[in-house]
């Protein structure tokens, strides 16, 4: 490949990162080529030795965000059409509806139902945690009772489990600060590996 | 266990970059530099390539670590790379930083005296 070639085919790569980007990343790699044929490679070694246009522009679009990826795909696919292709596309949508729109909309429940559940999970670890404390609060109230009545061991023994049930709770509720955390991070985890699913498949 | 997998991964990655930024860093201390050349310098100490330069001069200069000029050569321009106080500090850090993984460097082969974990 020349240096010509190599360049044409990563800015039509990245075509639909932002201009200034394209730009940058072009010069940059120029730069990179024009230095190595002057350090004594030749054009076609000095092209190789960066990798393929198509590695380079899927580490980029890796770095960018969800919905430019997106308007890639959406982009790639208009690019591709025609007009015949379209209408079919369009018919079959239409006598097809029955069958597609079921599962679509139970697709987009699954995920829904994956977010809540989440979403719950992170709620009853808080809702137990703050529950404790919130009972520890009532008996150590209740034991004022005991003491006003001639039970005076009950009333002992209620502040006691209250301020245990106190510490239990500030210890659940650490623990649940954390697993929230780890969610959380769990979930960019997983955004970061779709994300990296949907670059691959658009250049394979 | 699979979380833990993940993360070990990921982390990994992130210690990669992090380590190359202040590679990167220190290269220029030494004086200013373009992508060639400091690839080439750095390649003897750690894989690097122009593609994983890339994102670690964008990074670097979007935290103003390092400024970006051009000069004129062979009827081209070509981009230096200029350390910041700001990458300065960075380095500074990054040593202080790493005095403690060091220690804990220096206390776990210290145990693999045997060499059970080659």
């Amino acid at each position: 490949m020349t240096k010509k070639e190599f360049l044409d085919k990563l800015r039509l790569e990245i075509r639909n990162l932002p201009y200034d980007e394209v730009e940058k990343t072009i010069t940059y790699y120029e730069e990179m080529i024009s230095d190595r044929m002057e350090d004594g490679a030749t054009e076609t070694e000095a092209v190789a030795s960066l990798g393929t246009p198509e590695a380079i522009a899927r580490d980029l679009q890796a770095n960018q965000p969800f919905s430019t990826i997106i308007k890639r795909k959406v982009e790639d696919y208009k690019s591709k059409r025609n007009p015949e292709s379209t209408a079919l596309i369009v018919v079959l949508l239409v006598v097809l509806f029955p069958v597609w729109f079921p599962v679509m909309m139970s697709a987009l429940g699954v995920i829904a139902s994956f977010f809540a559940t989440i979403g719950a999970i992170i709620i009853a670890l808080w809702a137990v945690s703050v529950a404790i404390g919130i009972g520890g609060i009532a008996l150590i109230i209740t034991s004022s009772f005991g003491f006003a009545s001639a039970y005076i061991q009950t009333g002992f023994f209620s502040i006691g489990i209250g301020i245990a049930l106190i510490g239990l709770s500030i210890i659940a509720i650490i623990g649940a600060l954390y697993a929230t955390k780890g969610i959380i991070k769990l979930l960019e985890l997983l955004i970061h590996e779709i994300k990296k699913l949907f670059v691959r498949r658009s250049n394979a | 266990m699979r979380y833990i997998v993940f993360a070990g991964g990921h982390m990994d990655i992130q210690l990669k970059r992090g380590l190359l930024e202040v590679c990167v860093l220190a290269e220029l201390v030494k004086g200013d530099s373009y992508g060639y050349q400091i690839v080439k310098d750095l390649s003897e100490i750690v894989e690097i390539s122009e593609s994983t330069l890339y994102p670690i001069l964008k990074r670097l200069e979007a935290n103003e670590c390092l400024r970006v000029f051009s000069v004129e050569h062979n009827g081209r321009l070509r981009r230096y790379y200029r350390i910041t106080e700001a990458g300065r500090k960075r380095i500074k850090e990054f040593l202080s930083e790493w005095e403690e993984v060091t220690n804990v460097y220096t206390f776990i082969s210290g145990i693999n005296k045997g060499g059970e974990f080659r």
